[in-house]
């Protein structure tokens, strides 16, 4: 009986990976034709060569060890969030909120390394914890509230982008101020709170990073509660009936989902900006939207999903050099994630 | 004084009310269109785009705006509705695109910001838009309540396989409804870059559109409350924007702008507390295929 359950397991990987690999070839093409269209467009209306565009997109992604490491130091927060977000996207429940609980876990990170007299060593480990709290107690109300009145947590989470946004904003202006300097910002956390480089400026937090998406990977497959949030997120009715507490897995999913957000925060703060700033969650809450459902919210296939999207994002910053805005990193990212939606329903593309 | 400050917060009624309609329009026939932040970012864009190129008209240039929407909604309608893609991942997705390229095309295409002068006065010194919303929301509350096209959009919206045996075609109702829908909001767009802000800024919509989706769920989904809803909504911003120039002594004014976003979730919390979802379009969100 588990003999044949196993085989019959393998047979549904294989072909859930031939119509993978299908599908990943498909969303590839279409999004270079997709990108050449764009840079093609560029060339003509602001008369740069198309090629000097492709070339310094490439060169500043992935052109040299530098841009490399640059792409990967990208893709850490951007990666973290993610894991975070699929969490909740995996329950069924729509965390998009990661951009206020990204500000959340940096500011209470700043907070303790430059105020809280303790040893560095603990202020790290601290900054680390209350990062994961604030996170999700944050997100934790958006749960509540959807799993108490039903409460659409899409607009909740929203708003509190906002709010979280305009309290970073209050901080960096006023209290924290530290009067250096262009744009308002604090002041450096002390030496000792940073967390050491792989290469700069790639963090140690990659590590973390990919630590964590072993353990949700293990938490959603290997686990009770995993596979009930997995249930709920499928059919939420039907795991209700079937004896899933709904209401504790919508809160418990928020909190998770919220804390790895808040813990992005943290570590943009202690191994990356060492400070808070304007603009510090760098829009990773959303771009990790488009990362999640791109990677089908498996945290398997997040670390792809996140390097794809940090390979976009360098690229394109590399192109405002050339006055190219880098809202057009925003654009491809927005046509990545309806493409890869097309292989589930378009027949032809499925092969039957 | 006092109605001179009171028009010029109504003024801003047409970016709430527009926007909340579009919104309202597609969830009622059973379409969540959840990038409507990015279609205002695009309407707004498209404005200012056909004010530089089309004459320097304001009306062509809401219009275009308005044309601009229904061919977004139709793509919207194009990959839901008929491709039967997922509602949400598919509404982010086009919020991406739409608001990316807003702002990607307005520094390629427009590289230096162009003003634009506002319609002219009119009665309360009030834009004429503003007549235009109200007209608006009386020709949908009599289509919605009166009509045989309503009670379609209705029946769409709450049991596409009852309203497919009765021999309404599906499709075509929810495609029309998110095409018309997001054309509304793109109109909302047009109006805040071309008449409230006098051109265009990257992130000018700063929520608006994620407040018109929240006034629809507010409103529960009825033509009347929704109207009430948005409403009530721009005499609050309207209010914070007052109170940001004026200031109050112990509140900081990055908190005084976030008053409105803080309102929306209260406003829910509320409205879910008194009676969860009633109202709710029974389909909405839920794909219709024929067998």
């Amino acid at each position: 009986m588990v003999e044949w359950d196993r085989e019959l397991e393998s047979e549904d990987r294989k072909t859930e990976l031939t119509s993978l690999l299908r599908s990943g070839l498909f969303v590839l093409a279409t999004l270079v034709c997709a990108v050449c269209l764009i840079f093609a467009f560029s060339s003509i209306s602001m008369g740069i060569p198309f090629a000097e565009i492709l070339g310094l997109f490439l060169s500043s992604s992935v052109g040299s060890a530098d841009s490399v490491i640059r792409t990967l130091a990208r893709a850490t927060p951007l990666l973290i969030v993610t894991i975070g977000l699929l969490v909740a996207f995996k329950s069924g429940v729509w965390n998009i909120g990661g951009e206020g609980q990204i500000v959340l876990g940096a500011v209470v990170a700043t907070g303790i390394c430059l105020f809280l007299p303790v040893h560095p060593f603990a202020a790290i480990l601290l900054s680390l914890l209350a990062s994961f709290v604030a996170g999700g107690a944050y997100a934790t109300v958006a749960g509540f509230l959807k799993a108490r009145w039903g409460v659409n947590e899409v607009v909740v989470t929203m708003m509190q982008n906002f709010v979280a946004l305009s309290l970073l904003q209050y901080l960096i202006d006023v209290p924290w101020n530290w009067g250096v300097g262009l744009y308002p910002r604090t002041a450096l956390i002390p030496e000792g709170t940073r967390l050491p480089f792989i290469s700069p400026p790639l963090s140690s937090m990659f590590l973390v990073a990919l630590a964590l998406v072993y353990l949700t990977h293990v938490l959603m497959n290997r686990t009770v509660p995993g596979y009930e949030m997995r249930a709920m997120g499928d059919n939420r009715e039907a795991a209700f009936a079937n004896g899933v507490d709904v209401g504790d897995l919508t809160v418990l999913s928020m909190l998770l989902s919220g804390g790895i957000c808040g813990l992005a925060g943290s570590g943009l703060v202690l191994g990356y900006f060492f400070r808070a700033q304007a603009g510090i969650s760098g829009n990773y809450g959303f771009y990790a939207i488009a990362s999640a459902l791109i990677a089908g919210n498996r945290a398997a296939l997040a670390p792809l999903s996140s390097l794809l999207i940090a390979f976009v994002y360098e690229g394109t910053l590399g192109l405002t050099a050339l006055g190219i805005p880098h809202r057009l990193c925003e654009a491809i990212v927005g046509i990545a994630f309806i493409v890869v939606l097309l292989p589930k329903r378009v027949r032809w593309l499925r092969g039957g | 004084m006092m109605l001179g400050a009171l028009a010029s917060i109504l003024s801003f009624f047409p970016v709430i009310g527009l926007a909340t309609l579009g919104g309202f329009l597609s969830q009622k026939s059973g379409v969540w269109n959840i990038a409507l932040e990015g279609v205002m970012a695009f309407g707004a864009f498209s404005g200012v785009l056909a004010y530089h190129y089309l004459g320097g008209s304001v009306w062509v240039s809401l219009l275009f705006g308005f044309l601009i929407g229904l061919v977004v909604g139709a793509l919207l309608s194009l990959l839901c509705v008929r491709l039967g893609l997922d509602q949400i991942v598919t509404g982010y997705g086009l919020w991406f695109i739409t608001e990316g390229m807003a702002g990607y095309l307005y520094y390629t295409v427009l590289p230096s910001v162009r003003v634009v002068e506002t319609i002219g006065p009119d009665i309360l010194s009030l834009d004429p838009v503003f007549y235009l919303t109200l007209l608006s929301y009386g020709v949908l509350y009599m289509v919605m309540s009166r009509t045989r096209h309503g009670l379609a959009v209705r029946a769409v919206g709450e049991s596409p396989r009852a309203a497919d045996t009765a021999g309404i075609d599906v499709g075509r109702v929810r495609g029309v409804c998110t095409a018309l829908g997001s054309g509304f909001v793109s109109l909302a767009g047009s109006y805040l870059s071309l008449v409230i802000l006098q051109g265009f800024t990257y992130r000018m919509v700063a929520g608006y559109g994620w407040t018109a989706f929240a006034l629809v769920l507010f409103g529960r989904w009825k033509t009347g409350s929704v109207f009430l809803g948005s409403l009530f909504f721009t005499l609050l911003i309207g209010l914070q924007t007052r109170l940001q120039v004026i200031g109050i002594g112990f509140i900081p004014p990055e908190f005084v702008v976030v008053l409105p976003h803080i309102g929306v979730i209260l406003a829910l919390a509320l409205a879910g507390a008194i009676g969860k979802r009633a109202g709710m379009p029974a389909a909405l969100g839920v794909h219709y295929e024929r067998e």
